[in-house]
């Protein structure tokens, strides 16, 4: 038996559930189909924007992007509950003037420091210029030297051994992916209700009578179609790029030389010091700041002892990767090497204790933008560029809100 | 600077998990030769010196393992098949105020029976019925704990079994055991070693007062491996074979042909594609289908399992014409002269009395239709070696003088308690039931130098297929010898230490998690009681040096501190929640709300809703019960491996 509905999209993380809620505001009817098991099991998202210094991403327009109080504008009205902002001001207080929903996911002033070697005069041109733009476009930055570096990276065990120097911006934010999610997710999923929020998929297939699919899940396993009135959104992942190249051939929807795909390195470290932060640190290509959810200054079940650092490992060709070169960058010498640098020559750890670790790999497209396939009776359009921080997320979905509607 | 790194390639790698003791492990040894024979390139490594810290999932199949040797040197290991062998760890549900120093696992409790001087006096609570459960309490009865209660949940178990063998039942049984099919309610400290255990049953609430409790299990049916996620070719095998065989063969038997089995298949999925792979393939086919098939055959007990039929405290006619037709009971001989009784009614998978007789008078039976000894009762001279060999004591020795008044039994002599020849004995039946009493007989010449492990009895005759334990009598004096004769407590190698300000006595040379099991101030934090520290939670300050209690050894002198608790440890302390997770506070509601409103969550969903596992402990405490817990909100994930990454907290040294 063939179900109609108006949109069919198909994904996983935060950009379809973004997408369904926009469509359903407007009285749409939606179904979204994910092939994965665990719905977030791509991990898409970032929890703040890396700036990724691979990619020469620092400039002043990202850095005026990432205000928080402009992000959480972006965020709020795409949120179905409250969402929270914890200032830099009001860290140290647990008891706010207001009422403060200490579970809602949060966003977070902080500020963010990238610390380099005073010898490295390159770098250093790079900050002053970059402290000029600051100046002018009125965010607040420093240059530092030395002790005044102790003072900010997270987790500096206060002793210095080398000559370093450090920039640092006052208003920078991240935010609560998590929270973002199992919000939106238990959101959505009540909306929608199991017929139409259908998980654990294989073999989704296209065709000129609909869209066909086989349900793994125990309640509903065998094989489902559906037609879509209005059309259908693929939500390009790296996950998905097998299957997008298959169903959707010849269409405008490929992989360019220029768009890569890019392996970040997620470790949580044990800090011997308790964690400032308030703020974020960057060196060379690690972002370091303390791992925290919701207010900072909530101590129950805070854990102020966890250092994260992130790194990218890798940019490769899209069109050139496979799992096998990431298996063998995943977790190499030269991240260990790495983060070995940081611990030593940057916080002045003797030694460093690993408490966890995972990997995620993100498209850097060289353009972000919607394709659409017209050989369908209905409209199927791929998106690219719904992955990584979330403000990046909100703006692909904008534009597929503003296309459809 | 440099961090030593050591990259590799296997097919096969079998790794340790944390807690794993005598490494390699029957199930280790078994899919590395396995593998081996056919050609794979293999990697065992766990045990002294060789740590290994974790494993990441590939994108396809297969994973990176990661192992730190003793010179700090890290190497980072590609596999396209990954087993862990994982320690056996089963806690139950969680209830109300059981996360306290009072329950221990079952690893914990063997290590303290084996190593230390614990008290375990006045009762012990057992939670499961299994064969290991049973042995356990037998074990604690026979060494003179008056009390002893193996406790099984009352749902999910059908007709009130046990889900051990019927002979570790009955031997249990015999010794004074009971076993309580009760629901667990609660857990609180009565005094400084006496805790109650309230559970419930349905003619209501009753308290045990018990000085420790240790958690057994099983509490849930357990395949035979697990492989997470489905396709990853990552593979998780239990432990359950102990370092001596006959200590627990039933664990043995299991471990080597579940390894047998996941070996197989292994190769199988591994070389698919060998063309040239054909006798291999086969002799492959052979093992596998031999290890299903014996796997079969040890569960075969449960499907026929046998209930001894009473009528009061006596045999029904049928019961006994049961037992008297079994293949392993005489038929004749035994009114003539001595012979063995095998009585092992049910098919278990146990050898032992086969291979202790020198005769050749027992032999098992692997004909899947009779699965049960075989006695060739002509043969049987009864030299006694089966019955100390036999550790359920199912077997015994017997000449019924139907015609006398009395015949003559002899048994397999476990209590503390020396009988003395013409000493009066109550008689047991298989339930423990007084049947009357009986008189120590001297043992027949050729069975002297048996006479610390045999004891032969005279027993009415028309008792003699009842009666199968005796217990002393106890007199009103018996209490008294107790307080003329006890021993003294001093233990001459002990040494003064320093224990949060004040000086206590313990045994040199041995853990200070032990010690404070040996004192009585063993905390929640020491539950483990680590081979190998990787729990990471029983720190202490020794001397101003923080160290974990469970890897430090007591030595003259040291000053002890313990580490000032964490809140959530002190909330854990105070409130009888549910506790799941101890290093994140996380109890059973919290597990629970996170599945309001949603349906059908991933195990990763829930993991980041709930941060269960991710604690200091690396789940090591908590990922049984968090599993009973999911099991309970209707999310079975029994085929969940926990592969984050790392297994244990991993402290790197960069050069």
């Amino acid at each position: 038996m063939q179900h109609k509905t108006d949109i069919v999209l198909i994904g996983t993380g935060l950009a379809p559930l973004i997408s369904a809620m926009g469509f359903l505001s407007h009285g749409k009817q939606v179904v979204i189909l994910n092939p994965e098991k665990d719905y977030f099991s791509e991990n898409s998202e970032f929890s703040l924007d890396p700036l990724n210094p691979v990619d020469s991403e620092l400039t002043i327009e990202k850095i005026l992007e990432n205000k928080s109080a402009d992000v959480l504008n972006k965020i709020k009205p795409f949120f179905p509950g409250i969402v929270e902002y914890s200032g830099l001001q009001n860290t140290k207080n647990k008891e706010m003037e207001n009422f403060h929903d200490e579970m809602a996911p949060h966003v977070r002033e902080r500020a963010r420091i990238w610390v380099y070697q005073k010898q490295d005069l390159k770098q250093k041109e790079f900050f002053e210029s970059l402290y000029i733009k600051c100046l002018d476009n009125q965010i607040k930055s420093q240059m530092l030297d030395s002790y005044q570096v102790l003072k900010f990276f997270p987790g500096h065990s206060g002793i210095l051994t080398e000559d370093l120097s450090g920039f640092v911006i006052d208003d920078f934010c991240d935010y609560d992916v998590k929270r973002f999610r199992q919000g939106l997710y238990d959101f959505i999923q009540e909306k929608l209700g199991p017929d139409r929020f259908i998980n654990d998929l294989s073999g989704i297939e296209l065709s000129s009578k609909g869209i066909k699919y086989y349900s793994r899940t125990a309640e509903k396993r065998g094989w489902s179609s559906l037609m879509p009135n209005d059309g259908v959104y693929v939500f390009w992942t790296p996950k998905l790029t097998q299957w997008i190249l298959k169903e959707i051939k010849n269409s405008n929807s490929k992989i360019t030389k220029d768009d890569h795909l890019v392996l970040w390195e997620n470790w949580s470290l044990v800090s011997r010091e308790r964690l400032d932060h308030s703020i974020i640190g960057c060196f060379e290509d690690l972002i370091v700041r303390s791992e925290i959810d919701g207010h900072p200054g909530y101590d129950a079940h805070q854990n102020h002892y966890r250092l994260s650092v992130n790194r990218p490992v890798m940019k490769v060709k899209a069109e050139e990767y496979s799992s096998t070169d990431l298996d063998k960058r995943v977790a190499s010498i030269e991240s260990f090497e790495q983060i070995s640098r940081l611990c030593k020559n940057v916080l002045n750890w003797e030694k460093f204790s690993i408490r966890s670790f995972d990997s995620q790999v993100v498209f850097k497209w060289h353009k972000n933008q919607i394709e659409s396939y017209e050989k369908y009776p209905f409209p199927v359009f791929t998106i690219k560029g719904c992955e990584g921080p979330i403000p990046t997320v909100l703006k692909s979905v904008k534009q597929v809100l503003e296309m459809s509607l | 600077m440099n961090l030593y790194l050591r990259e590799g390639q296997f097919d096969v790698l079998v790794l340790s998990g944390p807690r794993i003791t005598s490494w390699p492990t029957v199930g280790a040894n078994q899919i590395s030769r396995l593998c081996a024979d056919v050609g794979l390139k293999v990697g065992v490594f766990g045990g002294a010196g060789v740590s290994v810290r974790g494993v990441l999932k590939d994108e396809a199949a297969g994973g990176i393992a990661f192992i730190e040797d003793s010179q700090k040197r890290v190497h980072r290991l590609e596999a396209k098949a990954i087993v862990k062998i994982s320690s056996q760890n089963h806690f139950p549900a969680p209830f109300s105020g059981w996360r306290s120093s009072a329950l221990i696992p079952y690893s914990t409790a063997k290590k303290l029976i084996e190593e230390s001087q614990v008290n375990w006096s006045p009762s012990v609570a057992i939670l499961g019925s299994g064969n290991k459960a049973l042995r356990l309490g037998s074990y604690f009865l026979e060494n003179g704990i008056e009390n002893v209660y193996c406790i099984e949940k009352t749902k999910n178990r059908i007709d009130q079994r046990t889900t051990g063998w019927e002979v570790e039942k009955r031997r249990f049984n015999i010794l004074g055991g009971k076993i309580l099919f009760v629901s667990l309610k609660g857990l609180s400290k009565k005094t400084s070693t006496i805790w109650e255990l309230r559970v419930e049953d349905e003619l209501g609430v009753r308290v045990l007062e018990v000085s420790r409790i240790i958690s057994v299990g099983p509490f849930y049916d357990r395949p035979d491996f697990l492989e997470y996620p489905v396709g990853s070719m990552l593979f998780s095998l239990e432990q359950t074979a102990s370092v001596n065989p006959s200590d627990d063969i039933e664990g043995y038997y299991l471990e080597s042909e579940r390894a047998r089995m996941l070996g197989t298949r292994i190769i199988k999925s591994i070389t698919v594609q060998a063309q040239d792979n054909q006798v291999n393939k086969a002799k492959v086919e052979i093992e596998s289908k031999s290890a299903k098939s014996r796997l079969k055959q040890s569960a075969a007990f449960e499907e026929q399992s046998f209930q001894v039929p009473f009528e009061g405290k006596w045999l029904t006619p049928q019961g006994k014409k049961q037992i008297q037709s079994f293949a392993g009971v005489p038929q004749s001989v035994h009114q003539n002269r001595l012979v063995a009784f095998a009585e092992c009614i049910e098919p278990i998978v146990c050898n032992l009395c086969e291979q202790s007789c020198p005769e050749r008078a027992i032999q098992i039976q692997r004909n899947p239709k009779n699965q049960s000894s075989f006695l060739k009762e002509v043969d049987c001279t009864a030299c006694g070696k089966c019955l100390p060999a036999c550790p359920s004591g199912a077997i015994h020795m017997g000449h019924d003088r139907g015609d006398h008044l009395n015949s003559t039994l002899i048994l397999k002599q476990t209590q503390q308690h020396k009988f003395e020849e013409g000493e009066f004995v109550s008689l047991l039946n298989r339930r423990s039931d007084l049947m009357g009493k009986g008189r120590i007989l001297p043992l027949p010449q050729h069975l002297k130098e048996y006479q610390f492990s045999l004891i032969a009895i005279e027993v009415p005759s028309h008792l003699f297929w009842d009666v199968r334990g005796i217990r002393k009598i106890k007199s009103k004096y018996d209490e008294m010898d107790d307080l003329i004769f006890s021993e003294s407590s001093q233990n001459k190698n002990q040494v003064a230490i320093i224990l949060e300000n004040e000086k206590r006595l313990a045994r040199d040379g041995i853990s200070l998690g032990m010690a404070f099991f040996e004192m009585g101030h063993n905390r929640l934090e020491d539950s483990l009681l680590c081979s190998d520290g990787s729990c990471g939670l029983c720190d202490v300050e020794v001397d101003g040096v923080r160290q974990l209690a469970c890897q430090t050894k007591v030595r003259a002198g040291m000053n002890v501190k313990w580490m000032s608790q964490s809140d959530i440890l002190n909330k854990i302390k105070e409130s009888p929640d549910r506790w799941v997770c101890v290093c994140q506070g996380i109890t059973q509601q919290d597990i629970a709300d996170c599945f309001k409103g949603s349906s059908n969550l991933s195990i990763e969903s829930t993991l980041s809703r709930v941060p269960v596992g991710q604690g200091r402990c690396h789940g090591q405490l908590c990922e049984e019960s968090f599993r009973e817990v999911l099991s309970e909100c209707g999310q079975l994930k029994q085929d969940w491996i926990d592969w984050r990454f790392p297994w244990r907290d991993w402290v790197i040294y960069p050069k």
